[in-house]
């Protein structure tokens, strides 16, 4: 890697600047709509001024501009949108420069929401809930850290098990209310 | 609705006033921290007012669920705060994650809308979330929503700096420090408003009545690159982000970086084996304190660190 060198990780400016217009068809009218539903909010109030840009660290780094994805969330350009709502750091910059009042890191959630519905939640979805639906916590322990707690003088397991079976059960039972274990895939048995 | 957790009347009516809320990178993948903890808090004498919450599940993450959808991360986060609620505790984090969700979670549930969708599923499970009940000076009951704490601001507002001061046995005299407080303890400012988000001064005040020096650098406030699902989806990406960071902390001359936030400390430590950087060790702001209290390095679990921080131990690590 060279010094200081700008990095682009993502390229989406290639696809964009083909001097293609966009056709009607492309633009869905209803896909305001969705977002708002999804609690994203009113991209109409977008002023396009780009502060939110300006100050996004994903922004700095790829051509996954957040200014641009409002702009298409504003034209209803779906298809280009959803390759992109989970380059988001969700550090909530862009929201408080926002002049508007715009909140762009809650508008990404909307379309997160959008994109595991429609396209089906990303692969590190599925293995994180998993886990959580399994053990409790978002990740699991290894041998050696099994083995470190101990060294150190801690529970050899973190998670106490006079309440583990509860714990879990209760999270199951959560998901399978809300409907969560078949919109992620998570086969919670019987 | 009397709560199943039969055990837990004994429990609630012992528990202390502050519930450990340790999350899930703590004691999965950086089990000294949760070890800093249990050491600093006896070395402060003050462990009778907080205990472990043995019911706590992953707070859960907000990258994923409530990414994914916001009815079952409330559902699940008003899971582990009712468990506080139950045991009249505040919730303490270490985890700037762990602290946003909860506190987003606090702030939706005084919707009654969300709080009744809420209760409609923890129904299931025999819970009930009302918050805490208290009596105002005015005689009036009212309900209050569980208190939500970053351990930072409990050492700080709670304990104090001159307590931490005066116990102090090894100072880290000579030492640089360049704190990285991360995002989700600094915004959206009007959740996370601990302090000023702008200019956070509580870490660095900890690191100093430690006897090391906060070392200033360019984009200090700046992200880690790793929030949001940014890790998990793009690793590049994540790294790039980092990369800055990690450059502008090595030209300042620092010796350590020091973090409220396991993640953050997850990220900018694993990420320095792919980056050609000069190596430099991360460590949890309870670390370091435990460090400095007189702690036994070596059982304060270093060795789950990527980059080791051998020299810093052996030139702080007291009486060994
Ligand atoms: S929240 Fe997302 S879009 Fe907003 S500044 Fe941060 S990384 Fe960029
Ligand atoms: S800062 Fe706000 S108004 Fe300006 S481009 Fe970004 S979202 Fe739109």
């Amino acid at each position: 890697m060279g010094h200081a060198k700008k990095e682009f990780i993502i390229s989406e400016k290639e696809r964009l600047l083909e001097e293609v217009p966009i056709v009607d068809e492309e633009c869905d009218r209803d896909f305001i709509k969705a977002i708002i539903e999804m609690g994203g909010g009113d991209v109409q109030v977008c002023l396009q001024c780009g502060n939110c840009t300006g100050v996004c660290p994903v922004s700095l780094k790829t051509e996954n501009k957040i200014r641009n994805i409002i702009k298409m969330c504003q034209m209803g350009l779906k298809e280009k949108v959803l390759s992109t709502p989970w380059v988001c750091a969700t550090c909530h910059r862009c929201y408080e420069h926002c002049p508007a009042g715009m909140n762009p890191a809650e508008l990404i959630v909307a379309l997160r929401h959008i994109v595991v519905r429609e396209l089906g939640p990303p692969p590190f979805v599925v293995s994180i809930s998993n886990n959580v639906a399994n053990l409790g916590q978002a990740i699991e322990i290894s041998d050696k850290i099994l083995d470190l707690r101990k060294k150190i003088g801690l529970n050899e397991k973190p998670f106490d098990e006079r309440y583990r079976s509860k714990a879990i059960m209760d999270i199951r039972t959560i998901m399978r209310a809300t409907g969560y274990d078949k919109l992620i895939g998570i086969d919670l048995g019987d | 609705m009397a709560s199943i957790w039969v055990i837990d009347t004994k429990d609630a009516r012992t528990a202390a006033k502050y519930g450990l809320f340790y999350g899930c990178i703590i004691p999965n993948r950086y089990p000294g921290i949760e070890r800093s903890i249990k050491v600093i808090l006896e070395k402060l004498g003050c462990n009778q007012l907080f205990s472990d919450i043995p019911q706590a599940t992953c707070c859960p993450v907000p990258g994923i669920f409530y990414s994914s959808d916001k009815e079952t991360w409330l559902a699940l986060a008003a899971r582990n705060l009712c468990i506080a609620q139950d045991r009249k505790q505040e919730l303490v984090t270490f985890c700037n994650g762990c602290f946003s969700s909860f506190l987003m979670a606090t702030e939706q549930l005084s919707d009654p809308k969300k709080l009744g969708m809420v209760n409609r599923i923890l129904k299931n499970v025999f819970m009930k979330y009302t918050g805490i009940p208290r009596v105002t000076p005015e005689g009036r009951r009212v309900l209050e929503p569980i208190k939500v704490r970053h351990f930072v601001d409990v050492l700080y507002r709670d304990i104090g700096l001159e307590s931490i001061k005066s116990a102090v046995v090894n100072p880290l005299k000579g030492l640089k420090v360049a704190v990285h407080y991360g995002c989700h303890y600094l915004r959206p400012t009007e959740r996370e408003c601990i302090e000023d988000p702008v200019n956070p001064i509580m870490v660095d005040e900890i690191v100093a009545s430690l006897g090391a020096e906060s070392i200033n650098y360019e984009n200090k406030l700046d992200c880690c690159g790793a929030g949001g699902g940014v890790r998990s989806y793009v690793v590049d990406l994540a790294a790039a982000i980092s990369r800055d960071k990690l450059m502008n902390i090595i030209n300042a001359g620092a010796d350590l970086i020091v973090t409220p936030c396991p993640y953050c400390l997850l990220q900018l430590d694993t990420v320095q084996e792919r980056l050609e950087l000069t190596r430099i060790p991360v460590f949890h702001i309870t670390e370091l304190i435990a460090l400095a209290l007189g702690a036994d390095p070596r059982r304060l679990g270093l060795e789950a660190h990527v980059v080791p921080a051998d020299e810093i131990i052996s030139k702080y690590g007291g009486t060994k």
